[in-house]
């Protein structure tokens, strides 16, 4: 067996330009050194690699483009996806919007590092206005029971079971105003008024903190401890709602053991 | 007797339907006192333009904008 016949048994791929014809191996080109040598081939199209043969393996593939098939895979999908998209804006902006007039209007005003309330619906003259300073209580200052980092010296107490309007601002760098059992976080921007809708289904004390960072003590600073209170007129003394919530504004409860 | 516990506040206003209230309170401000402007000081109808700027608008932004008033430099249409 001559090198020529040894040579049609190797294995692998064997390279076939379409037009040309295959040239015998011997040849050698230019180099006189009895290497093979190739044109480049350049202005040919991309060779074949064919499976078949007897006694040769060669491996065929095609590069094709299916330039329909790409189309339509691509915006198939994309229509799906604006379906799904135009429902879930809607339900997004329809969630923002207030359907039911709120009966209270509360304002908290972010501080480094602590909050202002106001309750100002029955105000008689821009001067007059219930505000009051809502600061965390100290690890050194509790009381036996109370939450530490949670506890503030002065909540927010709200009515239970009535719709609220909390609007949220700052007076010096963005905050964030978070109740998570009540289900609320917003972000409060220096300069913008931010509304929140609430509904508080239960009586009891509410802990937030506050969720942007905003300085030094950003981990100090506390959103409420909101008390929701029914606003009860059904007992004998029971005071008239706004009377209720201006003292109850300065209550701070004594956890009991 | 039962006291009939009465709570009003800003309603909310279709103009201004989402989270930014920021010119519900600037509006409100502003129509109070084109509506006293309009009226007079003394009328009445313009309290309740009043009632609901007091409740949306913080204290610090009403007077800031009294002072603006007053020297003339309000950037509002007044």
């Amino acid at each position: 067996m001559d090198l020529s016949e040894m040579k049609k048994y190797r294995t692998g791929l064997r390279q076939q330009p379409r037009s040309l014809p295959q040239p015998p191996l011997t040849e050698s080109r230019s180099l006189g050194t009895g290497a093979r040598t190739t044109t480049p081939n350049v202005t040919h199209p991309p060779p074949t690699y064919r499976l078949g043969g007897t006694s040769e393996i060669q491996l065929r593939t095609r590069i094709v483009h299916g330039t329909t098939i790409e189309i339509l895979r691509t915006i198939f999908p994309s229509i799906i996806s604006m379906f799904i998209a135009i429902q879930s804006f809607a339900l997004l902006y329809s969630m923002d919007e207030v359907v039911v007039d709120p009966a209270i209007t509360i304002k908290a005003i972010g501080h480094q590092w602590y909050q202002t309330y106001e309750y100002s619906d029955y105000n008689s003259s821009d001067e007059k206005s219930l505000t009051f300073d809502s600061y965390m209580i100290l690890e050194e200052d509790l009381e036996l029971g109370q939450s530490r980092l949670l506890e503030v010296d002065n909540r927010v107490v709200v009515p239970a079971k009535t719709h609220l309007r909390i609007i949220v601002t700052s007076a010096d760098v963005p905050h964030s105003w978070a109740v998570p059992s009540s289900g609320v976080k917003c972000d409060v921007v220096p300069g913008r008024l931010n509304q929140i809708s609430i509904l508080v289904q239960r009586e009891g004390v509410y802990y937030g903190q506050c969720s942007e960072i905003c300085g030094n003590n950003h981990a100090f600073t506390r959103a409420p401890g909101n008390i929701g209170r029914l606003l009860s007129h059904s007992g004998s003394a029971a005071p008239p709602g706004v009377q209720a919530t201006r003292e109850a504004s300065y209550y701070s409860e004594r956890l009991e053991l | 007797m039962e006291d009939e516990i009465e709570l009003k506040t800003a309603p909310a206003d279709f103009r201004f339907p989402t989270t930014n209230q920021t010119r519900h309170c600037f509006t409100r401000y502003i129509e109070f006192h084109r509506c006293t402007t309009a009226k007079g000081e003394a009328s009445n109808d313009c309290e309740r333009f009043a009632k609901y700027y007091r409740a949306l608008c913080p204290g610090e932004w009403v007077e800031k904008w009294n002072e603006q008033r007053e020297s003339g430099t309000f950037p509002g249409p007044l």
